[in-house]
């Protein structure tokens, strides 16, 4: 009698034991990104992570991306209610995460300490630049430049110096040559337009703005496209380009070339975990990988930027990292160099709206094809 | 008694025939009548849930949507008198006059239509671009510096969408000049009418019934395409608008100003359907020729200058076709000619790593046409056989759906079954099954209009035979009627399957991780910078449909202009 | 105007659609084209019209040759068989089309308009679509738009075959008199014998293509120059024999029938093959003619205005027998014998073809 207890009790521990590890499987066999940043990206990235857990949770992880406009991912999370239709939001400006933390539709992040204070809080000068949330929600994933394109060839025959500055985009002779997207509809150009507010002031911002208008060719639908039309030479030049885009271009086989001038804005491709998620922890640890040094890696083999001083862009001769160091003007990391920064993410924040109905009322109705 | 016909002429001997027709009611309130219902309701309401006309008014004031719908408009009607004057001309050559390889003419119109959304205008952009094959051999031969815009305005929206569909009204126009009876030009030549004078005034004007319904598809198409204005830079124009506006979730205010264009362009297109409709009833003429009008046959000379009227059209209508297969297999495409590499990789990414888009694109498209069939089939049965109360609002709707456009059915479909579902906490929007069945509403007409064409062929008696020995209505129509009417069935169930496979717009909204089809595929890739893979996923997707097509024609005969209008 | 016609030919592939035709049309003259559906009236009138080219022969209106001139210059108006009304043009828009075109006033037009409209009987319904008028009067709409031109020639094919039998003998009638009115030269397809007989001056009775014979009503009926026009014109009884020669005034024929004493009407020699026909009307169910034979009725038809026996004579070859006064007649029982006989005078003799 005692046997069969002490059977039953044995079986009984087992089952427990094994129910537990079952709900404690590190996680989750699935994982969602709803984002802006680009599929050359955030497929390598999942790609990455999917080897990555097999071999450090033994979890074959199923990945997928919904890619989004910032806008759009944003405005669906929103839709979402809570009951979100993917795990990660990443990319686009922190502000919008800020929004989303305070609608509570996201999760804190909770990762290791460490790995936390391994990202400094801010870089830049005169404004700081953010690379995570003092309240934990998000946290940056890479340095990324908003910087401008140019056809070499178009450029050289059409007679004009290689630009190496914002102003020489308004060069007479790119008139409509060259190509850029509504700051209504993309957060890069939604933060160069306010980074030139910045470093020329309102009026005179707007007049830079206007003239580069008469100077655009073509308004693409989104920002994506810009780096796309100038590589095939269809325009000239583009503005406000993040350098993995147009990095992408140069590893597809075009002749392009990117500029980061003065005061270029940096974001920190903010990721975040959205309240709900059905697979936070399978989230958590695609963020804790992106951060290691394997994680990093995808992104500096990519034209971005290491997030923390403790990497640098850096591999061996003619590899990809090497070629996207010479492609972004040889800076291997921006916690080498003093970052220049006019965006004030506050004035940013409050002059948003503004700044969208004026571009519709001073430039996109008035707007004619050159 | 027999019953000799279902439907309420008889009494039913069951509930069944009663349930199914209340079953396809149901269906047609939840998935077309609701949706719309509901983006009027958002239209005139605010976000408060108040009854408001503030959109309106805000639209109206508003200089840049003022523009927009004028452009709407004007780019609408321009399209329809392009495609007007090029497919009249190829269709009156076709069937009126003989000459070198008519008949592989006759079969190279269609190809135009085959082309699927966003990969035609991006392979236009290729060859005719700023820095397409043409501008760069123009700027090689001559020396030029700057480009010639080919494209980008609103000139090339409309050289796109006139030599993407200018055989629709091609089909149309065909049919209606087979109809025409030879006697009545003849009757005009006896009085002293000839040459063009006879054209203005006779035989356009006896063509009028089948050229509204082409004019007609052709104007909501253009008017409610926004992929080929958007990649072409063209903004102020409604579709861009409502589109651009909608996907911005951000700004709640242009949100909802995307959701009242949205309604606004169901308005307008059903305005022009009524109109056409009403301008084609009044104005039916298809007195069913005897004979056919001989074809002429042309003088050498004129034969040349036909064949080569011809070719530059189908030259400039393959245009896309040719960008879009290079840019599949060109590497760096950039400033010369033809690309310079060559490379197979943008075709292993689509098939070998998005496979899913390829499925998924099947799966939704043979769904789409089941419950096409299992709805439109017994839909057109109803209106070709019965005259049971509510016939011409069954009739009314199922035109309707061809007036709505594709981005706005796509937003009602999101608004109207967002709602959580009893017993799950989940909308529908959260499941695939929303894809197919938007698809399947999409492309009703088509299985009714096909079924409806072959049931009017199949005479009444051969049902009433049935009845008389015995067949009750729904016995009739299993054992005498379908295996009579599975041709016209068949073709339209196939070209809505082509069709539900080239459909975008609608499914864009809805599309979720994991659902995307071929051409939300195609928009993702294009989303992403790869125009390549785009490029790639459109070679297969043609390939598709041009299989589609072939197999339409063996089973149609070439007569797809009836399933339009 | 008077028409002419010689050796012309028209060829569809295969199908010699006319054959060899020749004709003479005098001025104000209402000529018929006669036969069976194919046989290639409409054709011939086309030709004349101008919408189709002959393959040979020439075609003269007075002493001009037509071949190379278009239908327009023609100066022909036409009547199509399902009139061709443009369903998109109202009654006054069908009829002043072609005046329009000749850039006449516009006071004029409406004159010729309500004069064109008179003479058919059709005023007051200008503003109709054909789709909202009836068959007789679509096809008076297609005969004003035809004559307000003022033609020179009328062509008119088949006409009247999409009316009712009714309305048919009525409009027959006013075609009649609006061309004896109008005295223009008219050229009539029909497949029906009645018509062509009752309305013509003369009749052209054509077969594959081929005129068979052209001539006056009255000599067409009583005199038809081949076993195919007989039967055109509505002879019933066909005696197949072989020709004997004359005798008596008469030819003589051997028929299974027996011998036959009939008129010659064609070229025939001893040996020959031929035909003798009779009407059914000629025939009288008594003897003292002739041709007289004994037979049995077999069948007796009530046909309004005659009884018509089928007599079995005795030699076997049916007789159709009509009596023209079934009122005062005791109709015969089926199987009951009789003496039939014919005259001489009223057998014809054909070629058999
Ligand atoms: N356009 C044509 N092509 C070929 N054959 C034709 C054409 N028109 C008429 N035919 C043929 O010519 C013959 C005469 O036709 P038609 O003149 O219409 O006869 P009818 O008017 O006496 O009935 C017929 O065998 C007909 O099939
Ligand atoms: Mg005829």
């Amino acid at each position: 009698m005692r046997k069969i207890a002490l059977t039953v009790l044995v079986m009984v521990l087992v089952a427990l034991a094994s129910g537990a590890a079952l709900a404690q499987a590190p996680i989750e066999s699935e994982l969602v990104l709803i984002t802006p940043v680009s599929k050359f990206i955030h497929d390598a990235a999942l790609k990455a992570f999917a080897d990555y857990a097999r071999e450090r949770y033994g979890v074959t992880v199923k990945t997928s991306g919904l890619p989004a406009g910032t806008p759009v991912a944003y405005g669906r999370i929103v839709e979402w209610k809570g009951k979100p239709e993917a795990d990660i939001f990443w990319g686009g400006e922190s502000a919008l995460f800020e929004k989303l933390a305070d609608q509570r539709l996201l999760q804190k992040l909770e990762l290791s300490r460490e790995l936390w204070d391994s990202i400094p809080p801010a870089i830049g000068k005169p404004k700081p630049i953010h690379l995570k949330d003092k309240d934990g929600y998000w946290v940056g994933t890479a340095l990324e430049p908003y910087g401008l394109v140019y056809h070499p060839r178009r450029i050289q025959r059409l007679g004009v110096p290689e630009p190496k500055d914002w102003d020489d985009l308004l060069n007479p002779k790119l008139k409509g040559e060259v190509a850029q997207c509504a700051p209504t509809r993309s957060s890069s150009s939604n933060a160069t337009y306010e980074v030139i507010l910045s470093m020329y002031g309102e009026d005179k911002g707007w007049e830079w703005l206007r003239k580069l208008a008469a100077n655009t060719g073509h308004f693409t639908a989104r920002s994506r496209d810009v780096p796309t039309v100038v590589a095939k030479g269809e325009y000239a030049a583009g503005f406000a380009v993040p350098s993995y885009m147009a990095f992408e271009e140069k590893l597809a086989g075009f002749d392009l070339k990117f500029v980061a001038p003065r005061n270029a804005f940096v974001t920190p491709e903010p990721m975040a975990i959205l309240a709900g998620a059905r697979n936070p922890r399978a989230a958590r640890a695609f963020i804790e990988f992106l951060l290691t040094e394997r994680g990093q890696m995808v992104f500096m083999e990519r034209g971005l930027f290491p997030i923390t001083p403790k990497y640098k862009v850096q591999g061996s001769p003619g590899s990809t990292a090497e070629l996207a160091v010479q492609f972004t003007g040889g800076l291997r990391s921006y916690f080498d160099t003093e970052v220049s920064n006019v965006y004030d993410e506050g004035i940013a924040a409050k002059r948003s709206e503004a700044l969208k109905i004026r571009f519709r009322s001073e430039i996109e109705a008035v707007w004619k094809k050159p | 008694m027999t019953n000799t016909g279902g439907g309420l002429g008889a009494p039913p001997r069951t509930a069944l025939p009663a349930l199914g027709v209340a079953a396809i009611w149901l269906f047609l309130l939840v998935f077309l009548v609701y949706p719309l219902a509901r983006i009027f309701y958002d239209a005139v309401t605010d976000e408060a849930g108040r009854l408001t006309v503030a959109h309106f008014v805000e639209f109206a004031r508003d200089r840049f949507y003022q523009r927009s719908l004028v452009n709407s408009l004007l780019l609408g009607l321009g399209t329809v008198a392009a495609t007007s004057a090029l497919g009249f001309a190829i269709a009156f050559l076709l069937v009126r006059y003989e000459f070198v390889g008519r008949n592989l003419f006759s079969y190279l119109t269609l190809i135009p239509i085959i082309s699927p959304p966003l990969v035609g205008v991006l392979g236009f952009t290729f060859i005719m671009g700023r820095a397409g094959t043409v501008n760069v051999l123009l700027m090689d031969w001559f020396d030029l510096v700057r480009p010639i815009n080919f494209v980008y305005g609103v000139h090339g929206v409309l050289l796109v969408e006139t030599l993407h569909l200018f055989p629709m009204i091609t089909l149309n126009v065909v049919d209606a000049l087979a109809k025409i009876d030879p006697a009545l030009e003849e009757a005009a030549e006896s009085v002293g009418a000839r040459g063009w004078r006879k054209l203005r005034t006779i035989t356009l004007p006896l063509t009028t019934p089948g050229y509204a319904a082409g004019a007609l598809l052709v104007f909501i198409w253009t008017f409610s395409d926004f992929a080929t204005p958007l990649v072409l830079g063209v903004h102020d124009l409604l579709a861009a608008q409502a589109y651009l506006n909608i996907v911005q979730f951000v700004d709640r205010r242009l949100f909802r100003m995307g959701i009242v264009i949205s309604a606004l362009m169901v308005v307008l297109a059903l305005g022009f359907l009524i109109a056409a409709r009403q301008y084609v009833a009044i104005k039916d003429y298809s007195s069913l020729a005897y004979s056919r009008v001989a074809r002429r046959r042309l003088s050498g000379l004129r034969q040349a200058l036909v064949v080569v009227f011809l070719s530059l059209v189908m030259l400039a209508s393959f245009v896309p076709y040719l960008g879009v297969a290079l840019a599949s297999v060109g590497r760096g495409w950039s400033l010369t000619p033809f690309p310079v590499q060559y490379t197979l990789h943008y075709f292993e990414r689509v098939i070998v790593e998005t496979p899913k888009y390829i499925l998924n694109s099947f799966l939704y498209s043979a769904l789409a046409v089941a419950i096409g069939i299992a709805v439109g089939v017994p839909i057109a049965w109803l209106l070709a056989r019965t005259r049971i109360p509510g016939r011409d609002t069954l009739d009314g709707l199922n035109t309707l759906i061809l007036a709505i456009p594709g981005t706005a059915i796509g937003i009602a479909y999101v608004r109207a079954f967002h709602f959580d579902l009893p017993g799950l906490d989940r909308g529908l929007t959260s499941f695939w099954i929303i894809l197919p069945l938007v698809l399947a509403i999409r492309r009703l007409p088509y299985t009714v209009r096909g079924s409806y064409a072959s049931l009017l062929l199949v005479h009444r008696s051969l049902e009433e035979a049935a009845a008389s020995v015995g067949a009750t209505g729904v016995r009739s129509f299993r054992d005498v009627t379908l295996p009579l009417v599975w041709r016209g069935v068949l073709v339209g169930a196939l070209f809505s399957f082509m069709t539900s496979l080239q459909e975008a717009s609608a499914v864009l909204f809805l599309s979720l991780g994991g659902w995307e089809t071929m051409t939300v595929g195609i928009f993702s890739f294009y989303i992403a910078g790869s125009a390549n893979e785009a490029a790639a996923l459109g070679v297969i997707l043609i390939l598709v449909a041009a299989l589609s097509v072939v197999v339409i024609n063996r089973v149609a005969g070439a007569r797809m202009g009836g399933m339009f209008g | 105007m008077k028409i002419a016609l010689r050796d012309v030919v028209k060829r569809f592939g295969a199908v010699i659609a006319v054959d060899r035709a020749t004709l003479d049309v005098s001025d104000g003259e209402l000529f018929t084209l006669l036969g069976p559906s194919g046989c290639g009236k409409t054709t011939l009138l086309r030709l004349i019209a101008g919408f189709s080219r002959a393959d040979a022969g020439e075609i003269w209106f007075d002493d001009q040759r037509v071949e190379a001139l278009p239908p327009w210059r023609r100066h022909i108006g036409m009547v199509f068989q399902n009139y061709a009304l443009w369903p998109h043009m109202t009654v006054r828009g069908n009829v002043t089309y072609g005046l329009k075109l000749r850039k006449l006033a516009g006071a004029e037009i409406e004159r010729r308009l309500q004069e064109g409209l008179r003479k058919v009987n059709l005023v007051g319904l200008e503003d109709r679509y054909p789709g909202q008028l009836s068959g007789g009067q679509q096809q008076r709409v297609a005969l004003a738009r035809a004559l307000v031109l003022n033609p020179d020639i009328l062509l008119l094919d088949e006409p009247l075959s999409n009316l009712d039998a009714k309305i048919r003998m009525q409009v027959r009638g006013e075609i009649r008199k609006l061309q004896k009115e109008l005295g223009i030269t008219t050229i009539y397809v029909t497949h029906d014998q009645e018509e062509a007989l009752s309305l013509s001056d003369r009749v052209a009775v054509m077969r594959d293509g081929v005129i068979r014979q052209t001539a006056p009503p009255k000599e067409l009926y009583e005199r038809p120059a081949t076993r195919f026009v007989a039967d055109f014109v509505g002879v019933n009884n066909f005696i197949p024999g072989v020709c004997q020669g004359l005798a008596d005034g008469h030819v003589v024929a051997d028929t299974a029938l027996g011998r036959i004493r009939a008129r010659a009407a064609a070229m025939l020699k001893p040996g020959d093959r031929c035909v003798v026909v009779v009407r059914p009307e000629n025939i009288a169910l008594s003897s003292g003619s002739e041709n007289t034979f004994e037979g049995r009725v077999v069948l007796a038809s009530y046909l309004g205005n005659t009884l018509r026996y089928d007599v079995e004579t005795n030699r076997g070859p049916l007789l159709k027998v009509d009596v023209r006064d079934p009122w005062h007649h005791e109709a015969l029982a089926a199987g009951q014998r009789v003496t039939v006989s014919f005259p001489a005078s009223a057998a014809l003799m054909l070629v058999d073809d």
